[in-house]
């Protein structure tokens, strides 16, 4: 009897909903690439290779993969990374998916584009810790990059550096996770308890109040009631009065990028749905938008089977690096 | 009967001279482009516009607005909203603050005529419009959509006879056409052909 209510209760959503609002499977049509021109195989390829690149960190012992593991969801596990020095850094390291739709960038929005966030953990005082002249130099003296820049842009500038990262970046594309086939009408493709997540995702849990779009985010900042003394956007615009505000992250393949929120505080998506359930009451500066939800344990688990159904891996090979 | 015709083609020429129509299309190569602006060169412009938001978006992509024109921002979100400018193109910067829903705020555009300038939200970086400072009576705004590459034209403008495309940094097209001409002109962003304009004045 259970089961049919809920078979009823999954086929009652109709695919194109729009209860769904803007949730929908990003468009590859929607990326702003650089100069509006879509990056070569041959730019994407470089831009992978810098990704790898450990000369590119003071002591040849980080890349920009240290921290954005493949392996580990684009993030690497720990609530807050590790610098080239061994300096613990400020906040989690946020997953790379889908970052080709974003319109702004780190935590704190401090970049405008994906082209200059590249280049901020690499002359990052305790990540990767060099200069810009360095990065050039060392990448310089290595023959195949010399020639591929002076090929794809015609000189290393440290600009280039981070195009050609970022054209690799756009790549990291996720699209085709259990919920894009259900939007695609393949109604069979989440789990029934995925599809009632799905409901309170954008309902009752009000979720996509701030996780909303093809990406699961506004590229907003909030104040979501992590106590830890980091006023993050504020610190970049005062003016914007959004203290301990920090950006939504998008939920594509979430399940793979624990541990959680900009302090790496909640280790699981369970202790995340607690954290939203009990709505932050009384924390100074929140937003009003978190509230108490009054979610009983199976909703909990809905809303957590749901984000598992965001899951559409995106498994790079890692490149072999010149001499 | 002579009377009757000569008045009738004098009219006629009257008409024609002060109706004419400027026809065409904008075809992009590839992806079309945010926005763009067609107007013909003369005239004031509107005095006042209104520009709403709601769903975390800009309600237009574009408003036009003439030299000391009043835009009236709305916020029929169920979000907080802060519109602002910061734009190095045409040199506009304002900041109007926090909005709540259902509030309304009001920004004189007291700068430099003929310009395209970018605003945005402080709290929603993705939300983006543009506000057309021209003096002009006769204009288009050709919103894009990215899967449309071909966008028709068609323009009362009177007796005027130049005209002017802008789109977001592109480079602005500025020609002359008189009565009966056609033309088609490449459109340039960075160096590159983007698009082709098409123009017939009749």
């Amino acid at each position: 009897m259970l089961s049919f209510a809920l078979a009823i209760s999954a086929n009652v959503l109709a695919v194109d909903s729009p209860a769904f609002g803007n949730l929908s499977t990003p468009d590859v049509d929607d990326i702003e690439y650089f100069d509006d021109e879509e990056p070569s195989e041959r730019e994407i390829e470089l831009g992978k290779m810098l990704f790898f690149e450990h000369r590119l960190s003071k002591n040849q012992n980080q890349s920009c993969a240290t921290c954005h593991n493949p392996e580990l969801g684009f993030s690497d596990g720990l609530a807050k990374g590790i610098g080239s020095g061994g300096d613990i850094l400020g906040r989690n390291a946020p997953h790379l998916y889908n970052l080709a739709w974003s319109a702004i960038f780190f935590w704190d929005g401090r970049a405008k584009t994906l082209e200059e966030q590249a280049l901020g953990p690499i002359v990052s005082d305790v990540e990767m810790q060099m200069t810009p002249k360095e990065a050039v130099g060392r990448l310089k003296k290595i023959p195949f990059y010399d020639k591929e820049f002076k090929e794809v842009y015609g000189s290393v500038t440290f600009e280039n550096i981070g195009r050609a990262i970022a054209a690799f970046e756009k790549t990291i594309i996720s699209d085709n996770s259990a919920f894009d086939q259900y939007l695609a009408g393949e109604k069979q493709a989440m789990s029934h308890s995925a599809i009632r997540g799905l409901q309170l995702f954008v309902g009752k849990a009000r979720c996509v109040k701030c996780h909303d779009g093809a990406n699961f985010t506004d590229d907003s900042f909030h104040n979501i009631g992590i106590e830890d003394n980091d006023e993050g956007r504020f610190l970049i615009d005062p003016n914007s009065k959004l203290k301990g505000a920090f950006k939504t992250p998008g939920l594509r393949n979430i399940i793979m990028s624990a541990p959680y929120m900009h302090d790496g505080s909640l280790a699981s998506l369970e202790e995340v749905v607690e954290h939203y359930d009990k709505g932050a009451v009384n924390v100074k500066d929140v937003s009003p938008l978190i509230v108490p939800l009054n979610l009983n344990p199976q909703e909990k688990a809905d809303l957590i089977a749901f984000m598992a159904a965001l899951t559409d891996p995106v498994v790079i090979q890692r490149p072999k690096l010149p001499n | 009967m002579k009377q009757y015709l000569l008045i009738g083609m004098s009219l006629c020429s009257i008409f024609s001279a002060q109706g004419a129509v400027l026809t065409g299309e904008l075809e992009f190569v590839k992806k079309p482009s945010f926005v763009g602006v067609v107007y013909a060169k003369g005239g004031k412009g509107p005095s006042a516009a209104e520009l709403d938001q709601s769903n975390k978006i800009f309600d237009k992509k574009a408003v036009v607005i003439g030299k000391n024109g009043e835009i009236t921002f709305k916020n029929s979100d169920e979000f907080q909203h802060n519109i602002f400018a910061n734009d190095p193109n045409s040199g506009v910067k304002f900041d109007v603050g926090l909005m709540n829903q259902g509030q309304t705020t009001k920004v004189a555009a007291n700068w430099s005529e003929n310009t395209l300038t970018r605003i945005g939200c402080k709290i929603h970086p993705k939300m983006r419009s543009y506000i057309a400072n021209v003096n002009s009576d006769a204009y288009q705004v050709l919103p894009f959509t990215k899967k449309q590459k071909v966008y028709p034209i068609e323009l009362d403008v009177g007796t005027h006879t130049e005209f002017v495309l802008q789109i977001p940094k592109y480079d602005p097209v500025e020609l002359k056409l008189a009565k009966g001409q056609q033309t088609s002109v490449d459109v340039m962003y960075k160096g590159k052909k983007r698009a082709t304009l098409k123009l017939a004045l009749n």
